[in-house]
């Protein structure tokens, strides 16, 4: 009997308890939902930043100015899916008093930074998320070498970037969210940059597209006068070049932009044949009017021209030289575009008393400097004599000749 | 498995001569001589007479004056060539498969090899040198023709280290500094600069020519006695003519040790008397003197030291007694080289000392003994790297490069691994490509690719994933390469090595001869 008395009392006491500990449970509880929502209200929405910089250290790119991109916040799919797609796009937003708006949108030289069908920059990636998914700090998303975006202006621009975060299916085109694609948003977000752009926008690209093709008509027949006459494979390189540039045109365009450049080509032939064709007008044009990279197209045709008749002629090899100089292009670049043709070529020819344009040699240069250069030079054919490649492998043991003579020629 | 008592042998397989040493008892290296003559050095010459009967050596050289044609010489500048020797017209010309009286470079360098395995018996493993440029091709080559001749390589070692590690190891030769290796044989050239102290011998950097030796300067002789022939006669020489570059060779030995040299000359038009003196050949060979300049100049720049900081030059190879080499050289390096190696044989000991540190567990306690504290390490002779996209900036276009993973004289054994990234989204397949050069090339199209593969990747990623590549280069120039996709760890391995590139009974299929 006691018994059953202490075990009711022993039972009142656990109910007791029971309600005590599911008070305090409840207290923790409640403080925790509260710390919850704190923290919920804490978390930033879908911020993004940019900066201008070296790259992230973790992309191993070489120490090139880059934009780099990071992002913090919430990255949640409110619709609870378990992937949200990321899209970033970038805009040229100087002549617009806020960002509410957007400019036109950049475009990238590089496929991997270009929307599937044009050039438009977008960068595009699909992460695996749930419904409280968050970046409690910054993640550093990505680095932009610089010079791989190209905005419609040159000169210093207002760039803005924005991020957008939806469902998986989320679609952008030539930059801009459409309307009914808009209900897939749930985050997005902006940050701007100012930049100075020192190549061509591509509004001025695309303007001057005609003009670069045209000087490029202009300077490539005068450089294949420079032997004599015209002859007609080269006729037919630049042919050639024209179909192939051309090529991507649309219906009627073809026709007319060939013709058109037919024309240039014909009446620039005439003025070479009456000798009133001036390299150094031309010259001066294209510094006037093109940009760095189109001035490596021209030399790309240049070289294909020089190396046409499988022979590089010592009077090439002096034009070429000259139009590097005047036209400011990397001498070290333009070395290694220039050896894919010595090497392709039959006969590289150099006037016995001077084959020292080969490689790059100038009368200014001191002694010592020409006996250096000499010697990095038979390095690197040196070097060739081991290819698997007998076209290359022939070329490196005539270059290793001449190398020697002319370091005996200047007693190094 | 080698052989009870199977020796400890070293080959050098020269342009012009070749040798072949043993480690005696007592762990001390010794150039065997010939059976025929008893000399140390024998001609890398071949001679395929009838009835399938091939003489080398000596007796072949003789055969040039009558038998021209039959002779096969300087196989070793072909070994790295898809040719063939026609026997019968005395003539290099392209491979085009298995024929009659026709020969690839390493069916005679077997030939050469055989004949030097008879100076000793029980030879089955060797340690081969060659020069330190000498291409991946040829290595592989050189594989074939031991294979051929029945014997097993080791490892191949670089002349000029072999030559240092023998040096080394001269009694009273206590180097404690940098040295330079100046190695000019009958074909090839090599400059090394490797750190010894004592024993031990730490390379630092090879550099060579694969087109300059004293072959070379015997066309240079030709050349003037050609000129002078028909000065008096009125008709030049056939330059191309065997007999006059043995004739050449003659008078080159006799410029080493006088000012001027006679010789009759038998031309088309009769024998001419024709004199050359030493000053007009070393002026014919100044541009190639030149190049060991150019070479010397590269190896001090490499190993970041002046003339100054070398503290012994050591010569070898046949080609150093030309009086001009050992001028320019003394003025280069601001004092006279040493002499203390037999020119023609270091190479050769070298190779035997290196086959005693292969086959330390085959030596005998006296052998051990003598090589316990001798140690090499050598450097990696090339670059070896991999094709990346990256852009030119310069361009603004994004192409495909060499990307360097393993440089030029990084130490052996090594490993480094590079982190890349994918570059498209839902990028399927990683090609995976090993390259070789001896230049720090970017530009993929003067870059040997050695290897080529692929990896498949998991679908439907962004670009951007990180593949890290890591190769592994071990003392016996074993390649390892392993292509790592991180994320999902799939990876494409594999292991690249110097080795010949056909079977054995495939190689002997075309050989079969009685060596004289």
């Amino acid at each position: 009997m006691n018994s059953s008395v202490v075990i009711k009392e022993a039972a009142g006491e656990g109910f007791l308890i029971f309600i005590a500990i599911a008070v305090i449970w409840w207290i923790i509880q409640q403080a925790r939902q509260s710390s919850i929502k704190e923290e919920i209200a804490n978390i930033p929405p879908l911020t993004l930043e940019v900066e201008k910089g070296k790259p992230f250290e973790k992309f191993k790119f070489e120490n090139i100015e880059c934009f780099n991109l990071k992002i913090k916040g919430w990255i949640n799919n409110t619709m609870g899916q378990d992937k949200i797609k990321l899209i970033f796009h970038a805009y040229d937003n100087t002549d617009l008093q806020n960002d509410e708006k957007t400019g036109l949108p950049l475009a990238s030289s590089q496929k991997i930074f270009q929307e599937n069908n044009g050039r438009v920059f977008k960068i595009e990636t699909t992460w695996n998320t749930t419904i409280d998914t968050y970046l409690p700090n910054w993640h550093e998303f990505i680095s932009i070498p610089c010079e791989m975006l190209i905005p419609p202006f040159k000169g210093n621009r207002k760039i803005m970037f924005r991020v957008f975060a939806g469902e998986p299916s989320l679609n952008s085109t030539l930059g801009y969210i459409e309307s009914e694609e808009l209900k897939k948003v749930m985050h997005w977000s902006e940050s701007s940059i100012n930049y100075k752009f020192n190549d061509l926008g591509y509004m001025e690209y695309s303007k001057n597209r005609e003009k670069l093709e045209s000087l490029s008509i202009e300077i490539a027949v005068a450089f294949a006068t420079v032997d004599g006459d015209l002859e007609k494979r080269t006729l037919n390189i630049i042919k050639k070049w024209i179909v192939d540039i051309t090529s991507n045109l649309e219906g009627d365009k073809i026709k007319q932009r060939r013709d058109s450049l037919s024309d240039v080509l014909k009446n620039t032939y005439k003025k070479a044949k009456a000798k009133t064709i001036s390299v150094s007008i031309i010259l001066n044009e294209i510094n006037d009017t093109l940009s760095k990279s189109q001035k490596y197209e021209i030399m790309d045709l240049l070289l294909t021209i020089a190396g046409a008749d499988d022979k590089l002629t010592e009077k090439e090899n002096i034009l070429l030289d000259k139009i590097v100089k005047k036209l400011e292009i990397d001498k070290k670049v333009f070395a290694n575009m220039k050896d894919k043709i010595v090497i392709n070529v039959e006969e590289i020819e150099t006037s016995k008393s001077s084959p020292e344009s080969i490689f790059g040699i100038k009368e200014e240069m001191t002694n010592e400097e020409k006996c250096t250069l000499l010697r990095k030079s038979y390095s690197k054919w040196n070097a060739q004599t081991n290819s698997n490649n007998p076209k290359t492998k022939k070329r490196a043991k005539e270059m290793v000749e001449v190398i020697s003579k002319l370091r005996q020629k200047y007693s190094c | 498995m080698s052989k009870k008592n199977s020796r400890i042998v070293g080959i050098d397989l020269g342009t012009t001569y070749s040798a072949i040493a043993v480690l005696d008892d007592l762990g001390n290296p010794e150039v065997l001589p010939s059976i025929d003559n008893n000399s140390k050095i024998t001609p890398s010459v071949v001679y395929f007479g009838n009835n399938d009967k091939v003489i080398v050596g000596e007796k072949a050289k003789d055969a040039i004056i009558n038998e021209k044609k039959k002779v096969a010489v300087e196989v070793k500048r072909q070994m790295e060539n898809d040719v063939m020797f026609d026997s019968s017209k005395g003539e290099w010309v392209k491979n085009e498969g298995k024929k009659n009286s026709y020969f690839t470079p390493s069916q005679i360098s077997s030939l050469i090899l055989s004949k030097l395995k008879e100076y000793t018996d029980n030879v089955d493993k060797v340690v081969i040198t060659v020069p330190a440029m000498f291409a991946e091709k040829a290595r592989s080559a050189t594989i074939d023709a031991a294979k051929l001749a029945g014997l097993e390589v080791l490892e191949l070692i670089n002349e000029p280290t072999a030559a240092v590690l023998h040096y080394s190891k001269i009694p009273g030769v206590n180097l404690n500094g940098r040295v330079m290796v100046y190695d000019l044989g009958g074909g090839t050239f090599d400059v090394t600069v490797a750190n010894v102290k004592g024993l031990k011998v730490d390379v630092i950097t090879s550099r060579g020519d694969k087109y300059l030796g004293g072959k070379d300067f015997d066309n240079k002789i030709v050349e003037i006695f050609s000129k002078k022939y028909k000065k008096q006669k009125g008709v030049e020489l056939d330059t191309g003519e065997k007999k006059y570059h043995e004739i050449a060779e003659r008078i080159k030995k006799i410029l080493s040790s006088k000012e001027e040299a006679e010789e009759v000359i038998e031309g088309p038009k009769g024998p001419q008397k024709i004199n050359i003196t030493r000053s007009e050949f070393e002026k014919s060979i100044g541009e190639y003197i030149e190049k060991t300049k150019m070479l010397i100049e590269e190896v001090l720049e490499d190993a970041k030291c002046k003339p100054s900081q070398i503290i012994q030059t050591l010569l070898v190879g046949g080609s150093t007694r030309i009086p001009l080499v050992v001028e320019s050289l003394t003025k280069i390096m601001g004092k006279a080289p040493v002499k203390g190696v037999n020119v023609d044989e270091a190479v050769a000991s070298g190779a035997a000392i290196y086959a005693g540190l292969l086959r330390r567990k085959d030596l005998n306690s006296n052998q051990k003994k003598s090589l316990e504290k001798v140690e090499l390490n050598d450097v990696c002779n090339y670059y070896l790297g991999t094709l990346a996209a990256r852009t030119n900036q310069e361009r603004n276009i994004m192409l495909m490069v060499n990307s360097i993973i393993i440089p030029r004289n990084t130490k052996l054994p090594c490993s480094k691994t590079e982190r890349y990234t994918t570059l498209v989204d839902d990028q399927r397949v990683l090609e995976c490509s090993v390259t070789q050069s001896e230049h720090p090339e970017e530009d993929k199209d003067f870059v040997n690719i050695i290897y080529k593969g692929e990896l498949e990747l998991p679908k439907g990623r962004p670009a951007g994933q990180p593949v890290d590549i890591t190769y592994s280069y071990d003392q016996s120039g074993v390649i390892h390469c392993e292509f790592l996709d991180v994320g999902s760890k799939k990876r494409h391995e594999i292991q690249l090595r110097p080795e010949g590139s056909k079977s054995v009974d495939e190689l002997k299929e075309q050989l079969d001869f009685k060596i004289e």
